[in-house]
């Protein structure tokens, strides 16, 4: 037999080449295989590689194409992950007092703020449909090309969605500058003005000097007071209307931090309204501080959330739930997601705080079916906290134990009704549930449970630090604090903001939107989804409240706003929406199933303009009937579009009538 | 090499039978049935008939069923009938593809003695109903050696068939009943692109949950499909921010273009891609395209999906 040395997963692999002769051949093949491998090593060690390019290379067919398979080397080989999907973040330490907390925070802002470059692409899906991700790998391949030092890091939405992709360059002692609409071609333009303290000045939105997130009065100084001359020109972001108009709570992070690192959350203040309701507060002060705050349900009913608490926190039952409503199926509430894309452990942490306030042990995030960027990034962050103590037992060394899942959604628009989600979480169709018995006495799998949007969530750890009290003395009377809002619709930039309740609908839409796109007059808009109908223009100054949007007919929902111009054809708007519950009632109740079947048939005749009185008419009272008798709200508001557009746009209604008849 | 002597048709008959190895085997092999074959001899001179006998007598299966039928000599089958080499009572779903694709693995020179050989088997195991998948499956487990074997199931799980391995897996790793469907549900539609029967049906045995309530909510659930997806999926955006921005006109002109061009293309809507910044988008395969880049993407696959 040939002389040959072998490498352990050489002689590995060539025993399973001789495996797979045939037995009756095998002691007759053996002396002859090894002395053609012995040849193709030329007197080398013999390592897996020399094995297989030997079968790759010298075996004759068919017994080439068998060894092929057996070695696995007929797959095509794994195609190279591309260069933006870096290695996923490794977080280091854990947390299990304050002291590695404030440990925690220290290294987050060292990541924050290097001493080297830090580089940011903003990459929620708004910015990803954009390009972000082609940015960012060119952005790497520019940095390792001119043999820079830089951290490039995938951040969250900073709400210029019309301007991504965004980039932001942080340079010790230098004010960040922030670019936009920024394409890979730019690339290595950015990193060489970034390495030499320049500027690309077409690209460049603006210049920020620091951060200072008042909720937890945490500050990061990039620059010193003195503004360097290449930067002169650029304008000051903390000048912008954009960013001098909005409140930003919830928000306060998105844009800034990593979304995948934990330590960057934590630098900016994150889990420190966690460590003072487990050292300081007794389950009912949390309940008592949300109530205080006068914090209401951000999906669309405004139930008060502290109330809500309370009553499951009182109800008996061994096992308590929180549950996050994700569901998020309205038809335009699009970019109303980024902030949890941008800042997916503040949802985590109000849920760890709403756990502790009602005695639940376990949470469950649903998201929509569509939300996969959304899923992805609480996972990650899910899998970080309880890496470092912050999900599991005895979170930071107190008797408070908490465990949280994502559960992704089938897709069902009736989801978004709480009961009927508690029916998808166990596996159930998306159908609501008779109430009584309400969810925090009876929810999931029986048990009482918290069932809140994933704003409200959010909101709660910036209550629990700054106090309810501060947190009612934003907004109006009847709504407190602040509300994201997502612009969409024929408007100039399409964004996503937070501010303050209160704020009048035209201000958003022209401060934050810029106005219509076409430049055209606002002719109707639509708050709360669907179900809110459309207001005309003549409503625009009405202010982003609960009540009042009630009392004009539509509701505040959970925070979209979609703008109309003149040319719109509301009528055919209208159809649309009906449709839209048409195919999302669930048929569960006949009012419901049967009433939006005919609706729509009704409103497509009409949008087709062969409507007549009598269907106007009947429209009316089905309206009113569907309202009174259907099982949940999907059903009691579907007629809501097409009434609403009778009402206020009574010309366009007549313009669509049959002449002959009427 | 022990020596041998010949008479001329046993050299002969030697001859074929080393025609008949392989060629890629036949040096290595020489050696070794020579001296088999002189030990056979004893001394004496090799005739053609001692070639027969030492074949039929001496060598391993399946080489002497295929030796044996090389060298013209009839099979065992002296006592029976010969296996007829088709179904007896005919073929159900795949079976027959599958057995011709099992046979494929046997050397050329072998596949008919294989065939008739195999095929007695098959109808043995049908009983005189139709050779049904099931049959075939069974016979490449229980006879069929590695590697063959492995390579042959490898291709049936291709061949149209469904590998549930992974879902099988996935089940086992996955504790709870009912409230575990959904998330499988998902998985399985992220392997295949959609939820194959057979999938959903392993599904409803091992969780306990009756096909009924799996088909009803796969149909109450938007997010899933009960059909394979043509060669690329494209996703409209109809939310209402993208309606007003002519998402419906662009939905249309999809819509007809793939009714006109028979294009193996299949159309969905999203309520919401959540890009209103990129307002009308549309998703194809997974990735976000609007304005001009979406025409010119959607341009590409219809010429690639007639």
């Amino acid at each position: 037999m040939a002389d040959i040395t072998w490498l352990p997963d050489g002689q590995e692999t060539f025993d399973k080449v001789i495996a797979a002769v045939p037995e009756g051949m095998r002691a007759a093949m053996k002396p002859k295989l090894t002395e053609m491998l012995a040849a193709k090593a030329g007197g080398k060690k013999v390592s897996r590689k020399i094995v297989e390019a030997w079968v790759k290379e010298d075996l004759p067919e068919p017994q080439r194409s068998v060894l092929m398979s057996v070695l696995g080397l007929d797959k095509p080989a794994a195609p190279e992950a591309s260069s933006l999907k870096k290695a996923a973040w490794k977080v280091k330490g854990t947390v299990k007092n304050a002291a590695d907390l404030a440990k925690m925070k220290a290294a987050g802002q060292e990541l924050l703020a290097p001493k080297t470059l830090r580089i940011t692409v903003a990459s929620a899906s708004c910015g990803l449909a954009k390009g972000a991700g082609a940015v960012a790998a060119a952005l790497q391949d520019a940095v390792r090309k001119q043999k820079v030092n830089a951290d490039v890091v995938m951040v969250g939405s900073n709400g210029m969605s019309w301007a991504e992709p965004v980039v932001s360059v942080i340079k010790a002692g230098r004010p960040c500058v922030v670019y936009g609409s920024v394409t890979a071609d730019a690339a290595a333009d950015i990193v060489k003005a970034a390495a030499s303290g320049k500027v690309v000045e077409e690209l460049a939105l603006m210049r920020v000097d620091g951060v200072k997130v008042d909720v937890t009065g945490e500050k990061i100084k990039y620059a010193s007071d003195k503004v360097p001359a290449a930067l002169a020109k650029i304008k000051d972001g903390a000048k912008i209307d954009f960013f001098k108009k909005q409140l930003k709570i919830v928000s306060r992070n998105a844009g800034i931090i990593a979304p995948d690192r934990i330590e960057e959350y934590i630098a900016l203040g994150g889990y420190q309204a966690l460590a003072k309701a487990l050292g300081s507060m007794k389950p009912a002060d949390v309940i008592r501080e949300v109530k205080e705050s006068k914090l209401r349900g951000r999906g669309g009913a405004g139930f008060p959330a502290g109330i809500k608490w309370e009553a499951c926190s009182k109800a008996a039952g061994d096992k308590k739930y929180i549950v996050c409503n994700g569901s998020e199926g309205d038809p335009e509430i699009g970019l109303h997601k980024s902030f949890l894309e941008s800042d997916p452990h503040m949802l985590i942490e109000g849920m760890l705080l709403a756990g502790y306030a009602v005695g639940a042990s376990e949470g469950y995030v649903y998201l929509n079916d569509r939300y996969l960027l959304a899923i992805e990034r609480v996972q990650t962050a899910i899998e970080q906290a309880e890496k470092v103590g912050l999900l599991g037992k005895h979170i930071l060394g107190s008797g408070f134990s908490f465990s949280l899942k994502v559960k992704r959604g089938g897709g069902a628009y009736v989801c978004g009704e709480e009961t009927a989600l508690l029916n998808a979480l166990e596996g159930s169709f998306a159908e609501p549930r008779p109430r009584p018995p309400l969810p925090v006495h009876q929810g999931l799998n029986g048990k009482p449970t918290v069932v809140n949007n994933l704003e409200t969530l959010s909101t709660v750890s910036a209550i629990v630090l700054k106090g309810g009290a501060w947190y009612a003395g934003i907004g109006t009377p009847a709504s407190k604090g602040t509300k994201i809002v997502a612009l969409s619709g024929n408007v100039a930039r399409p964004c996503w903001v937070e501010v303050a309740m209160g704020t009048v609908i035209g201000d958003i839409i022209d401060v934050f939107g810029g106005g219509t796109a076409s430049g055209r007059k606002v002719k109707a808009f639509q708050t709360g989804g669907p179900s809110g109908g459309l207001l005309p223009a003549s409503q625009l100054k009405l202010k982003l409240d609960y009540d009042a949007l009630g009392k004009a007919g539509s509701l505040l929902g959970s925070g979209g706003l979609l703008v109309m111009d003149e040319d719109c054809d509301v009528v055919d708007v209208a159809r649309f929406l009906t449709e839209f519950f048409l195919e999302e009632s669930c048929g569960k109740c006949t009012p419901c199933r049967e009433g939006v079947k005919r609706l729509s048939e009704i409103v497509s005749c009409i949008a087709d303009g062969r409507g007549t009185k009598a269907q106007l008419a009947l429209v009316k009272s089905m309206g009113e009937a569907m309202s009174a008798a259907c099982f949940c709200a999907l059903g009691k508001t579907a007629a809501a579009p097409i009434l609403t557009v009778m009402k206020h746009f009574p010309k366009d209604v007549s313009a669509k009538m049959l002449k002959t008849i009427n | 090499m022990s020596d041998i002597k010949w008479l001329p048709d046993g050299q002969k008959t030697f001859d074929k039978v080393m025609a008949a190895v392989p060629e890629a085997m036949r040096d290595a092999i020489k050696p070794k049935l020579l001296q088999m074959l002189a030990g056979k001899a004893a001394g004496q001179p090799v005739s053609g008939d001692l070639v027969k006998t030492w074949v039929k007598e001496d060598l391993p299966e399946p080489q002497r069923s295929a030796l044996m039928a090389a060298l013209g000599m009839k099979s065992d089958g002296d006592q029976k009938p010969a296996a007829p080499a088709a179904a007896a009572a005919g073929w159900q779903g795949n079976a027959e593809v599958m057995f011709e694709r099992m046979l494929q693995e046997v050397p050329d020179m072998m596949r008919e003695v294989f065939r008739g050989k195999l095929m007695g088997i098959a109808n043995e195991k049908a009983k005189g109903g139709p050779i049904t998948e099931d049959h075939i499956l069974s016979i490449v487990k229980e006879i069929v050696p590695d590697p063959f074997k492995t390579t042959i199931l490898k291709a049936f799980a291709t061949m149209g068939g469904v590998d549930l391995s992974n879902l099988e897996k996935l089940i086992e790793s996955t504790p709870g009943g009912q409230e575990t469907v959904i998330g499988l549900l998902h998985a399985v539609q992220a392997e295949f692109g959609y939820c194959p029967r057979e999938a959903v049906v392993m599904i409803s045995q091992r969780k306990g949950v009756p096909m009924a309530t799996m088909y009803r909510l796969l149909t109450c659930y938007s997010a899933f499909r009960l059909e394979k997806p043509g060669k690329h999926v494209v996703t409209v955006c109809t939310s209402t921010g993208a309606y007003v921005n002519g998402g419906g006109a662009l939905l249309r002109q999809i819509r007809e273009k793939i009714a006109a061009t028979g294009a193996n293309i299949t159309l969905e809507t999203a309520r919401d891609l959540g890009c209103a910044n990129a307002a009308p988008a549309i998703m194809v395969d997974g990735e976000i395209f609007s304005g001009v880049k979406a025409q010119a993407k959607l341009e590409q696959i219809f010429s690639e999906s007639n």
